[in-house]
């Protein structure tokens, strides 16, 4: 059984239900069992039979997977707690996550469903079978043509801004958090994974505040996060989606990292290499736009994605 | 057994358990981090109530085994510090091995950085520079530890901080060779290791990241960079920065310069925590140097600094002197020292492996090889020691398995020297257990196989068992064991006239008197230590084996403790002279070293039962015949084992002098012995005697006082208070909590002396509060009589202060509870209190 998300304005609603709810997922948290992914398929989780695995992040897996109820396919995201909860904690993250699933907008992957079950977090979400953009990228041998970006791009903006209006920052953009789908042959592109592993790591549910180990490699990540990774603004965001689309038309980062070099130290003491170094037919309009996005100071950037995305829609006119 | 001693056959460990047993006896309590190798738990023994840190690290095989116990020695071969956590022994447990190192009952740096304990910028420097000083003992030591951070430093509750090593540094260098070492190429990537060096991202240095980068990008070890003491600096300053961020300052520890000009520039105000001081950042920047050459060069210099500030801010001296470099004296230490408290030796371990390899059919030329270097200190070697027996052990177990059955001979042998070490380094129940196989096997031998030859042996390990469980069980487990050692004994001397274990059977008798005598039965104790007087007199006298000499001192020494405690102190008294005798005369004839702590306790413990028959002033004699063997122990050779015991008998010869009247001598020696106890509990760590120091003082402060100095007493008074008030409130010693009433008790005497009745009867209030609680709450009701005394005084002050009627009905009433203690329990003291109520009562 899961808990049932409501999506009530203001303040979570603390019925005596979600409060029984809170006490049993407390105490199933607390008695941690490392599991092996592969035993959840053809498992039941919650309402939901597991399927296949689509993918492994930091904490879990995703899976898809049918909702038993309506047959529906879903993506189940499966998270394990890696230390013992304490009840602040894990009502910090609920709460997290219930303010999270309240973000409705047609291209960010929606939450339907969240729960826990023998010591592990799932969440049900839509289901996007296009996969990732890393996905695309790879199918185009490395990058994908502006063409075929363009939609994706515009589209992914357009959520962000939207989530930014709501208050929401992302933290995590990158090419496989935008997900996609095909309706009616249009491509829909929506942002996945919003704020879920950085909740679910403040929460200190990973137990990283025990390791100091911080999972990722920071190649989307811009520098004045990697000074304070406690820096949580739109702005940071614009520069994510800046790099990543950056990534997804030349198949680089903006910064020159090499393999035999501590990227930390690239990102500290290194420029962001202007786009059209990298590749000189990126139009000039949209390049500017572009090493604006992935300007150092952040008030040299673009401060909001409806910013970005006015700018981007000019360019690419 | 319990679950967690199946092998285990997954890459993935297995999650302990809070409550879970392992080996049978160490209760899992909690997780207290991560290591790079898995993690590490609070667990607490059982049997022993001792607890630990216990690390966990995957053997996958037998090559990794060796890797990783060679790499176990580079943290057991460190010197004894106060600020470094010790490693006191490992178990294995399926393919696991689990080190158990000390633990600090405060939890980690880590905690108390969430839980923002370090409230005032003098308790954070003293934190950091304890941390500093922890890691400059291993950098002495030629290593680097390579994954400083708070998870990875021990607190006491007292505040005393022990750097450890979670991760067990891997990397490493040795002896200034500069050589980066990492035990995955020396195993062929067979590694233990979650991660490359061990590092946490969050704490690293440039320069680590630097080189993680590279190697992940296949550049051969060789051509690696040479890491330095100062990553080690480097990650220091982060863990301080972290203390005064109050969380984790870097998500990356390359950022910290960053981390640092971002606590600044945003100045963000943080919740219950001081402000860092600009001396402070300047320290700190001078960590965060990116070129490691323009660190701090030893982490001492940035302790002296950090010592410096702490002085300036606070007004007075920082109180913790720099532990003493104890590597220098490790080359005086006799590295052939493989005997147990008990004396119980082992022999060299590399006989034991060299057998176990021809046994096995290996080259036993090549065991030399797996001989770890020695050095450090005692416990250092043993476990040293533990590592390769650990190897011969296996080897010989897993031969008898496979059906060698000529082995098990070898086998039983290995196991009671192999016990012995566990028996040294504090794991009581392995040597048990080992000591137990042994049995297992000899006993099965002499009954199946005939083999009758092995019945000595038998017999020794049934007392070898017998010696090791006596503090683990029910005493009387002990004694059962020691009956069958002296059965067999006594029918191989009896039958067959084996007269070369009349000494064994000596001891066994003995040291069941001790089990017996702890039992509460001192008269079948003595008719025990009589047996062995009686054997041991025959040996020493009649046929001359003079060596036997210090055991029959030691029987003479514990006969006369039985008889003291029976109350007959005279004649306790002769039989500690009988021992003195001897040992004296042993003394002179052979110069033997050995005897001299013996003696140095024959001549404490005579002074003792001297002083209990009213003879101070030769207690006082006796006491200073101690000291100078104690002094010349500890200050001449070094041993500084010892130093307590010279303190504790500078307090005896203190309150023998203060007893012969001669109160001005004695305070001077209550100062020795004062001096030794606070360098012993501050700065050598040993907490647990905290209360003795504090009864020093106390000691003390009734001497100065009767002296006629009611301020200084005073003074001394309220030293005493301070350490047993943190001892009962913070560290709750329970057990204390009378004592500390006492305390406050003199202290109202003197406070009356000088005439402030209205604080004297404060403090008494605060007596009374706590021995109502004492006798309310815990049904102590055998202080009904202190509660008492202390209400009659109170009622005496209120007098004095002209509350008349109040101060009457209370004395009256403590009289009454006085003379119904005396009647019950027959406390002749307490009739004093009462006759001198009575006076007060029919003056007023």
């Amino acid at each position: 059984m899961a808990v049932t998300i409501e999506h009530a304005k203001g303040q979570p609603d603390e019925s005596a239900q979600v409060r029984e709810e809170l006490a049993r997922l407390i105490f199933e948290v607390n008695a941690p069992k490392q599991k092996k992914a592969e035993r959840f398929i053809e498992q039941q989780i919650g309402g939901y039979i597991v399927e296949k695995e689509l993918g492994r992040g930091g904490f879990g897996a995703a899976y898809l997977a049918r909702r038993m109820k309506d047959n529906q396919r879903i993506a189940l995201k499966v998270m394990l707690s890696q230390v013992a909860v304490d009840k602040s904690n894990l009502e910090q993250f609920l709460r997290e996550i219930r303010n999270v699933s309240s973000l409705k907008h047609q291209n960010i992957v929606q939450i339907f469903d969240f729960g826990s079950t023998d010591g592990i977090f799932y969440f049900a979400m839509e289901w996007c079978e296009g996969g990732g953009v890393d996905r695309l990228m790879a199918q185009h041998k490395g990058k994908v043509p502006l063409p075929l970006a363009k939609p994706i791009i515009l589209q992914s903006l357009d959520a962000l801004a939207h989530a930014h209006s709501k208050g929401f920052v992302h933290r995590d953009l990158k090419p496989s958090n935008i997900l996609l789908s095909f309706v009616r042959n249009n491509i829909v592109a929506k942002l996945g994974d919003f704020g879920l592993a950085k909740s679910f790591e403040k929460a200190g549910l990973s137990g990283l505040t025990l390791t100091g180990n911080y999972a990722g490699t920071p190649y989307f990540i811009p520098r004045e996060q990697i000074t304070n990774f406690k820096y949580v603004k739109p702005v940071s965001d614009v520069w994510s989606m800046g790099a990543t689309i950056y990534n997804v038309l030349t198949g680089t980062f903006p910064y020159p990292f090499s393999k035999d070099r501590d990227p930390i130290d690239v990102i500290l003491n290194d420029d962001v290499v202007p786009i059209r170094q990298r590749d000189k037919t990126v139009p000039a309009a949209l390049a500017g736009v572009l090493d604006t996005a992935l300007a150092k100071n952040v008030k040299e950037r673009y401060q909001t994605a409806t910013e970005l995305l006015e700018a981007l829609k000019h360019a690419l006119q | 057994m319990t679950e967690s001693n199946k092998p285990l056959n997954t890459d993935s460990e297995q999650v302990w358990e809070p409550g879970q047993l392992l080996l049978g006896d160490f209760e899992v309590q909690r997780v207290l981090g991560q290591g790079g190798m898995g993690r590490v738990y609070h667990v607490r023994s059982r049997t022993t109530a001792m607890e630990f840190a216990v690390k966990r690290a995957l053997i996958k095989n037998d090559n990794s085994r060796q890797n990783f116990l060679s790499e176990l020695q580079t943290w057991i071969d460190l010197p004894e510090h106060p600020n470094i956590a010790a490693c006191r022994f490992f178990r294995t447990i399926g393919d696991e091995i689990a080190i158990f190192a000390e633990y600090a009952s405060g939890g980690t740096l880590a905690d108390w950085i969430r839980d923002r304990r370090l409230t005032t910028l003098e308790k954070i420097l003293d934190v950091a520079i304890q941390f500093a000083w922890g890691l400059h003992a291993l950098h002495q030591h030629g290593l680097i530890h390579q994954d400083v951070k708070p998870g990875n430093v021990l607190m006491t509750t007292g505040g005393i901080a022990k750097v450890t090593d979670f991760g067990l540094a891997r990397a490493r260098l040795r002896g200034g060779d500069g050589r980066f070492y990492s035990p995955v190429a020396a195993s062929n990537n067979e590694s233990m290791l979650a991660n490359f060096g061990g590092m946490t991202r969050a704490y690293c240095s440039p320069e680590q990241a630097q080189i993680e980068a590279m190697w992940k990008n296949g550049t051969p070890l060789e051509a690696l960079p040479k890491l330095s003491r100062r990553t080690d600096v480097w990650s220091w300053g982060v863990s301080l920065l972290d203390i005064f961020y109050g969380e984790v300052s870097c998500g990356y520890g390359q950022t910290a310069g960053q981390s640092l000009e971002a606590y600044f520039r945003d100045n963000v105000a943080r919740e219950s925590l001081p402000r860092m001081p600009v001396e402070m950042t300047m320290v700190l920047g001078k960590c965060f140097q990116p070129k490691p050459e323009h660190r701090w060069k030893n982490i001492s210099e940035a302790a002296d600094a950090l010592i410096l500030l702490s002085e300036q801010t606070s007004g007075r001296p920082y109180h913790r002197q720099t532990p003493i470099k104890s590597s220098t004296r490790s080359g005086a230490m006799p590295s052939n020292d493989r005997r147990t408290t008990g004396g119980m030796e082992w022999s060299e371990p590399l006989k034991w492996l060299r057998k176990a390899f021809r046994a096995a059919g290996y080259d036993p030329a090549k065991a030399e090889l797996h001989i770890p270097a020695r050095t450090g200190s005692r416990r250092a070697q043993a476990i040293a020691d533990m590592v390769v027996y650990e190897e011969a052990y296996r080897i010989f177990e897993r031969l008898v398995a496979e059906g060698q059955a000529v082995l098990e001979d070898e086998l039983a042998a290995l196991c009671r020297e192999k016990a012995f070490i566990h028996e040294n380094t504090g794991d009581s129940v392995g040597a048990v257990e080992l000591f137990a196989r042994a049995i297992e096997i000899l006993q099965r031998q002499v009954t199946q196989q005939g083999r009758a030859e092995l019945e000595s042996e038998l017999a020794m390990a049934y007392a070898d068992i017998a010696s090791a469980s006596c503090n683990l069980f029910d005493k009387t487990v002990s004694v059962t064991f020691y009956n069958r050692s002296i059965e067999i004994y006594e029918r191989l001397v009896q039958q067959e006239g084996k007269l070369e274990l009349l000494n064994s059977l000596a001891a066994a008798y003995m040291n069941k008197g001790s089990v017996v005598s702890a039992l509460g039965d001192k008269i079948t104790a003595v008719a025990l230590y009589d047996h062995a007087i009686e054997i041991r007199e025959r040996l020493v006298n009649g046929i001359g084996r003079s060596e036997v000499a210090d055991d029959l001192a030691t029987a003479y020494m514990n006969k006369a403790v039985a008889v003291k405690d029976m109350g007959d102190a005279a004649s306790a008294v002769a039989f500690y002279d009988r021992a003195i005798e001897i040992l004296e005369r042993l003394g002179n004839q052979e110069k033997q070293r050995k005897p001299a702590d013996n003696l140095a306790m024959a001549y404490v413990n005579k002074a003792m039962a001297v002083n209990a028959v009213g003879d101070s002033l030769a207690a006082v004699v006796l006491y200073d015949r101690a000291i100078e063997i104690w002094e010349r122990l500890v200050n001449q050779e070094g041993q500084r084992e010892f130093a307590n015991n010279l303190a504790t008998t500078y307090m005896g010869k203190a309150v023998a002098m203060s007893d012969s009247g001669d109160k001005r001598s004695a305070v001077a020696v209550y100062d020795r012995a004062i001096e030794i106890k606070e360098r012993l509990v501050n700065q050598e760590g040993q907490r647990e005697l905290a209360d003795d120091l504090a009864m020093a003082y106390m000691n003390k402060a009734t001497a100065v006082c009767a002296l006629g100095d009611k301020h200084g007493a005073v003074a001394l008074y309220d030293r005493a208070i301070e350490i047993y008030e943190r001892l009962v409130n913070q560290e709750e010693q329970r057990e204390l909590a009378n004592d500390l009433a006492t305390v406050y008790m003199n202290k109202a005497v003197a406070v009356s002396a000088l005439g402030d009745k209205r604080a004297a009867v404060a403090l008494y209030d605060h007596v009374i509060e706590i021995r109502e609680r004492l006798v309310g709450q815990e049904e102590r009701r055998e202080l009904l009589g202190d509660l008492a005394w202390a209400k009659g005084l109170r009622a005496e002050e209120l007098i004095s202060l002209g509350e008349r009627s109040k101060g009457m009905a209370e004395a009256q009433e403590a009289i009454e509870s006085l003379r119904a203690e005396v009647a019950r329990t027959g406390q002749v003291d307490l009739q004093r209190i009462v006759t001198r109520l009575t006076n007060v009562l029919s003056k007023s």
